[in-house]
């Protein structure tokens, strides 16, 4: 007997190895999470790779401590405009030119700016930066840099000139500035000094005496603190993006192997020679692989709200049947078997709101998941919605109301010190020790996130441990009437076609065999006429022949031969064909860069045929 | 008693690091002794660096350092972390009787 092309031995051994591959992604994770490995991130370039040991996968903290840590504006975050300023400060009066040296790696040290106020003799001090000095001088900046000590010169004589300078030519190039006197002083900040900052006088005939050494060196501290903001900003931000890059790459190793998984086990649970006892193991299988995906996504979306690109795609939305909907998806099984009462009271009186359904679906589901999880058996978990109407304070953005919908529970509650935190990633209301529940800890966080981005809140009540909680979500209610009026618009334009739609003849270019033939046998079934490419030049191949047209193309973006990106251009360049990006990137570059290839979706494996039949819809109903 | 012990197979080890990083330098120690506590003589091991080596991170699609990789006996299983919780370690590699 063979299931979609696979022997029965070959789909124990397939299930074998995925579970094998999610074990060794939670393991990383878990080790990660406490501090027993590194996050490994590989740069691809064209002839050498780079590796990163990436010590934490929370940069942002590092982000938030800054932003904590005081006024800093952001302009002051970039280290060379940092630099720049402060010389340019400097030679507006206090001197006539200026240089800054800064420590670097293995006691070398670098000439970054070098400033003149004449703005004709700039590029003769550019000069000075050939000759940075040398760690183990015995004046100068080594020696400030060394001993921390400022050092002050109040008159230049003309044996000065003989004692500095490298060799005859820094020396020709030092007297041809003139010094007159100097002063240099340290740029120390949080106990380390990180460079010297060089001041001079020589047309000016200043000559700078303790006073003005004072000020220099409070000049040096205030300096010191922004360079080392901007180095501290500047390495949180290349570890946030290797940390991006990361769990790009682990979604990606994460999700491959799922797609023809999901595809096998559909098709399964719809093969009726198959004994009801297996098709309900099966249906056990697919639940928890969907599930393995949904933390992958969130994974994904996580990064997305810490870059503030999570976008909404928000229509009128009937909130009560959303939340029935959750209700039955979550709870079901746990009511059914009596291990759980529910107590539903969705009495709110306006139940339509602005907002975009399946991301608001993902809130209550979250919400629904955890008071499953963490009530005991017996417990009780209450939803009840009820519509606020505005008050006469209310400003114009709630002018219409809001909508609280309640999901209380009976279970392990919150400890009145943890409230705070558990809307923050990776976070569980419980880490002493042993983490009881499963999962990453990011559910809230991302619920947060979405419910604030549709204009409303989301808030979390406990009496402490032991005595359940409650979370709350308040949505306003509203209605955009533009837009409104354009979402009611397209539907009623969009509906007799959908109710149309025959069979299409579909050119599906995925170069993963057994994903491609799972696809294939599953888009067949929906009634549709499948043509399979595995290179980008047999997709251009089967595009070309004429006795069947292709009316949409499903791609994959990893061909042997190119880009899924590439065969898009050309196709919709070629036959203006619609196409459905399959891919198992999904950050929000990756959906951008295929939207401008000319696909009009881009989905991110896995891919369950729900969404993949909805989707062709949609993109036929556009085209 | 186990199986594995009434024939006992060569253990073929590979230590993924990158750089001397205290996570990796405690890792080496870690398997160090355990291999000597619970394998003498019947375990090899090799310590690969992934900034001398890079491209080798792709073979054994090695996500975090420090990963141990039991190449043999098969299948290939993988612990990752500074291998601190010998338990656990002993569980990943199958030198323990899961309970």
């Amino acid at each position: 007997m063979s299931f979609a092309g696979r022997t029965q031995e070959q789909l124990v051994e397939e299930v074998a190895e995925l579970r094998e591959r999610l074990r060794d992604a939670e393991e990383t994770l878990r080790a990660i999470r406490e501090g027993e490995a590194d996050a490994l991130v590989i740069t691809e370039g064209q002839q050498d790779e780079k590796v990163y040991a990436l010590k934490s996968i929370r940069a942002e903290e590092n982000l938030r401590l800054l932003a904590d840590a005081g006024a800093m504006p952001t302009e002051a975050l970039d280290l060379a405009a940092t630099l720049q300023r402060a010389a340019r400060l400097a030679v507006s009066g206090f001197a006539d030119w200026c240089v800054i040296d800064l420590a670097a790696e293995e006691g070398r040290i670098e000439r970054v700016v070098a400033a003149h106020a004449d703005p004709g003799r700039q590029v003769l001090i550019e000069e000075l930066k050939r000759f940075p000095p040398r760690g183990d001088e015995p004046h100068g900046p080594a020696l400030v840099l060394r001993t921390g000590r400022s050092q002050r010169l109040a008159q230049w004589r003309a044996e000065c000139l003989e004692t500095v300078g490298q060799d005859p030519e820094h020396r020709r190039t030092f007297a041809a500035l003139e010094p007159r006197s100097s002063l240099q002083v340290p740029l120390a900040a949080r106990g380390r000094i990180l460079g010297v900052w060089s001041f001079y006088s020589s047309s000016s005939r200043r000559s700078y005496d303790e006073s003005d050494q004072e000020l220099a060196e409070e000049l040096g501290r205030r300096a010191a603190l922004a360079i080392d903001n901007a180095r501290l900003y500047g390495a949180a931000q290349a570890a946030n993006l290797a940390k991006d890059r990361f769990l790009a790459t682990l979604s990606h190793e994460l999700r491959t192997p799922l797609t023809p998984v999901l595809a096998v086990i559909s098709s399964l649970e719809g093969d009726d020679r198959l004994e009801v006892k297996v098709r309900e193991s099966l249906a056990m299988v697919r639940r928890n692989v969907e599930l393995e995906a949904r933390l992958i996504d969130d994974l994904l979306d996580l990064t997305r709200i810490a870059r503030g690109k999570l976008e909404l795609s928000r229509r009128q939305t009937n909130l009560r049947r959303l939340v029935e909907q959750a209700v039955e998806t979550c709870c079901g099984q746990d009511m059914a078997s009596g291990r759980l009462t529910l107590v539903q009271d969705l009495a709110a009186a306006e139940p339509t709101v602005w907002a975009d359904a399946p991301r608001l679906s993902q809130v209550f589901c979250n919400l629904l998941n955890n008071a499953v999880k963490f009530t005991p058996d017996g417990g009780t978990i209450t939803v009840r919605s009820q519509f606020d109407a505005p008050s006469l304070q209310a400003s114009a953005g709630s002018e219409q109301g809001e909508i609280v919908v309640e999901i209380s529970d009976t279970g392990v509650g919150i400890r009145p010190g943890a409230l705070s935190q558990i809307f923050n990633a990776f976070e569980q209301g419980d880490q002493g020790g042993n983490r009881r529940f499963g999962g990453l800890g990011l559910g809230l966080a991302i619920s947060k996130a979405i419910v604030e981005l549709h204009g409303g809140r989301l808030s979390a009540e406990s009496e402490g441990i032991g005595r359940g909680a409650t979370f709350t979500v308040r949505l306003p209610v509203g209605r955009r009437r533009q837009e409104a009026a354009k979402v009611i618009g397209a539907e009623r334009r969009g509906a007799p076609r959908a109710d149309a739609g025959g069979p299409l003849h579909i050119l599906l270019a995925e170069d993963h065999a057994d994903t491609a033939e799972a696809l294939a046998a599953l888009l067949e079934g929906l009634g549709h006429r499948i043509t399979i490419a595995g290179t980008v030049a047999g997709a251009l191949e089967a595009a070309a022949a004429t006795d069947t047209p292709i009316e949409l193309v499903i791609s994959d973006l990893g061909l042997p031969d190119g880009s899924g990106l590439d065969l898009m251009r050309e196709l919709s360049r070629r036959y203006r064909l619609p196409g459905i990006a399959l891919s198992g990137y999904g950050m929000e570059e990756d959906i951008e860069k295929s939207r401008q290839a000319g696909f009009a979706r881009h989905l991110t494996k896995p891919v369950t045929l729900d969404l993949l039949k909805d989707v062709i819809d949609q993109v036929r109903e556009r085209d | 008693m186990d199986a594995s012990v009434e024939e006992p197979e060569v253990c073929e080890l590979r230590l993924y690091v990158a750089g001397q990083t205290p996570k990796s330098v405690t890792a080496l120690a870690n398997l160090t002794k355990l291999c000597e506590d619970h394998l003498a003589g019947r375990y090899h091991f090799e310590v690969i660096d992934l900034l001398e080596h890079p491209q080798l991170a792709r073979g054994d699609q090695i996500l975090a350092i420090p990963t141990l990789v039991r190449r043999l006996p098969a299948p290939v299983r993988k612990i990752i972390g500074d291998l601190s919780n010998t338990d656990r370690v002993l569980m990943g590699l199958d030198l323990r009787p899961r309970s």
